[in-house]
């Protein structure tokens, strides 16, 4: 993706977050651009949707987005456009040609053939896939105007999921309806049905975006399958490892009877080692049900977990319960680890959005992660899983389990007109606040004595005096613009402004 | 205790601005001392003033607490025709709810009304109260709390 389509996605997200109006100011620095840009984005945003402005603009207020349109455009966004190839796209499809059939060598007329291209470009393609492929320990080789990837199998399907974007964005349930995400329909059936066999078999369910991983991997164990005989295949794995994964009594058969099936399914026998391969999916997948909730973790697990929690707790200076987080954390942690050791890359198409709505939390959770990494000697934790231990964060930050409630007052004229009123919405809205009491307002002396550790007001009526804690004059009717002045304060409370 | 003491309802009254139906509660509340109504309107207009007591669109919530009432009281005033302009920023006003707390009043009958203020936190309870279409539906409703 090119900076300035994430320049445009940047810009909407962060409009999106922002329910109200954001000045180009605000845009300006968020994005760090000049105003200009900001003014040339948001026009070429308009422009591109076609019904009417994505963005809305008003004098002196600053630009908001039209959500309703917003949720329609990112439906209509994912379609996929007419059939006319970026450079870009033209590399990667081209890429994923010679990675399904590696190692067999194809001729470059024929691979070059549909996008009408010249030897010059073709030569700088050679070179920019070449560089790409480095990233997955992949040779790109030419010989007798042919080209072949070669290198290990496991690397090979790993770049050929990176390379396919549909195995990001798909969404498994959309799998057997949506027409065109171009899959061959038997095998998408056959493959949710191996799933579905998988999961009932467990008696567990694979949560997204586990269930894609798990999807793509037999997708693309089928295709390869069908281009090249496995025996090929050069990949070894210890007989240890062998060893160990047959001790495993739960998922070990699991794995075997899919595989199994597969090799039904196809009419031809696969290596062992493709059940190593669909364990290793299986592991490092995180499941919910009867077996997957697990309350004893290994000694690495727990201090990983710890880690995190600690870590994060300094760096979002605020109070963890560390009960009611670790469990949930470390059944992400756990799989994780397998994650990383056998380098199965699980995408989170969410991270874009995480990023700009828990930007602070994820940068934490970024830095807590390169301490981790090299504190147990891990390989790196990218970006994906960032995202993900980034929601276990910002679940406990959203729903105030970190935060003492603020003591809080409700006034009004008699303390049992608009205030009780008042409190009963109040309550009801904003757990994090406690009221401790409702008050009349000509009471003011005595109740500042009587409350002293009291830190809000929430008044219906004006009072003239100095007030020395915080205090919101808000409307008995407590509309959303009350609320939203309410949430703004409690973060004002919270921060300690 | 006796529901009919504490609540009183004021059905498809033809008041048509706020200092009518100012006027109209300090009657109610001091019959036999006009001397006294002019402090209740003071005191009504010095709440209005201080912040709005709309508690949703077209209901109105006045309270005040004053040694001029003898009784507490939560008045209904169900208006015949909305009042339009109330102030210049509250519009469209059809029924007021109106609490009346005597000074210093025992703690059992401010615990009732504020058990009764609580259930207006539901809209739906408050919107059935809004679209009463005769004194006896009204009164029914106000009975179940």
């Amino acid at each position: 993706m090119s900076s300035k389509k994430n320049r445009e996605q940047h810009l909407l997200l962060f409009l999106s977050k922002n329910q109200g109006y954001v000045t180009s100011q605000e845009l300006v620095k968020e994005l760090n651009v000049s105003q200009k840009t900001v003014y040339r984005l948001i026009r070429k945003v308009n422009d591109e949707y076609m019904e009417s402005p994505l963005i809305i603009s008003e004098r002196g207020r600053g630009y908001r987005l039209d959500y309703e349109n917003f949720i329609n455009y990112q439906k209509s966004n994912n379609k996929s456009q007419e059939k006319q190839f970026s450079p870009d796209e033209r590399r990667k499809r081209i890429m994923e040609e010679l990675l399904l059939s590696s190692p067999k060598p194809i001729n470059i007329y024929n691979l070059f053939s549909n996008y009408y291209v010249g030897d010059s470009v073709i030569f700088k393609d050679e070179q920019l896939m070449s560089d790409e492929l480095k990233k997955y320990n992949l040779v790109l080789e030419r010989k007798d105007r042919k080209l072949a990837i070669l290198g290990e199998e496991a690397d090979i399907r790993k770049a050929i999921k990176n390379v396919n974007e549909i195995f990001n964005t798909i969404d498994i349930d959309d799998l057997k309806r949506n027409q065109e995400l171009n899959f061959n329909k038997h095998d998408v059936l056959f493959i949710l049905g191996q799933i579905r066999d998988i999961e009932k078999d467990l008696d567990i369910t694979i949560p997204y975006p586990y269930n894609v991983n798990i999807f793509s991997h037999l997708y693309i164990l089928l295709s390869r399958t069908r281009k090249v005989p496995s025996l090929l295949f050069p990949d070894k794995v210890s007989v240890e490892e062998m060893e160990s994964m047959k001790r495993d009594y739960i998922l070990y058969p699991v794995a075997k009877a899919v595989v199994n099936n597969i090799e039904k399914y196809l009419n031809s026998t696969l290596p062992d080692i493709e059940i190593w391969f669909l364990y290793q999916y299986l592991v490092s997948s995180r499941m919910q049900g009867s077996l997957a909730k697990t309350s004893t973790f290994s000694k690495e697990v727990i201090q990983v977990t710890q880690a995190y929690i600690e870590g994060m707790r300094i760096h979002l200076g605020i109070d963890i319960d560390s009960q009611s987080i670790f469990t949930d954390l470390a059944n992400h942690i756990k799989p994780m680890l397998n994650r990383l050791d056998y380098k199965i890359r699980t995408k989170n198409s969410l991270l874009s959005q995480i990023k700009v709505t828990y930007e602070d939390v994820f940068w934490g959770v970024t830095s807590v992660s390169e301490f981790v990494s090299k504190k147990f000697n891990l390989p790196e934790i990218n970006e994906d899983e960032n995202g993900f231990i980034t929601l276990y964060f910002a679940k406990v930050i959203v729903t105030g389990q970190h935060q003492r409630p603020i003591k809080t007052l409700i006034m009004c004229t008699t303390g049992i007109g608009t205030s009780e009123l008042l409190k009963a919405k109040v309550s009801r809205k904003f757990p994090e606040l406690e009221i401790v009491d409702v008050v009349a307002s000509q009471n003011m002396k005595t109740f500042k004595e009587k409350y002293s550790d009291a830190e809000l007001i929430l008044s219906t009526v004006h009072i003239k005096d100095e007030v020395p804690i915080h205090f919101l004059l808000v409307s008995a009717l407590f509309s959303i613009d009350d609320q939203k002045r309410l949430q703004r304060k409690i973060e004002e409370i919270y921060h300690g402004k | 205790m006796e529901n009919n003491l504490l609540y009183h309802v004021y059905f498809d009254c033809g008041l048509t601005t706020k200092e009518e139906v100012h006027t109209f509660i300090s009657e109610m509340v001091c019959q036999e001392d006009p001397s006294q109504q002019e402090e209740i309107i003071n005191q009504l207009n010095d709440r209005d003033m201080a912040g709005s007591t709309l508690i949703a669109e077209h209901v109105m919530l006045p309270h005040i607490e004053s040694d001029k009432i003898k009784k507490s009281q939560i008045m209904f005033i169900r208006l015949a025709n909305p009042i339009l302009s109330w102030n210049w920023q509250t519009k469209d006003i059809r029924l007021l709810i109106v609490i009346l707390l005597k000074e210093n009043e025992d703690e059992q009958v401010k615990k009732r009304i504020s058990s009764f203020t609580r259930t207006l936190a539901d809209e739906a309870y408050l919107s059935r109260l809004l679209n009463c279409s005769d004194e006896e539906t009204l009164n029914k409703e106000i009975k179940k709390t």
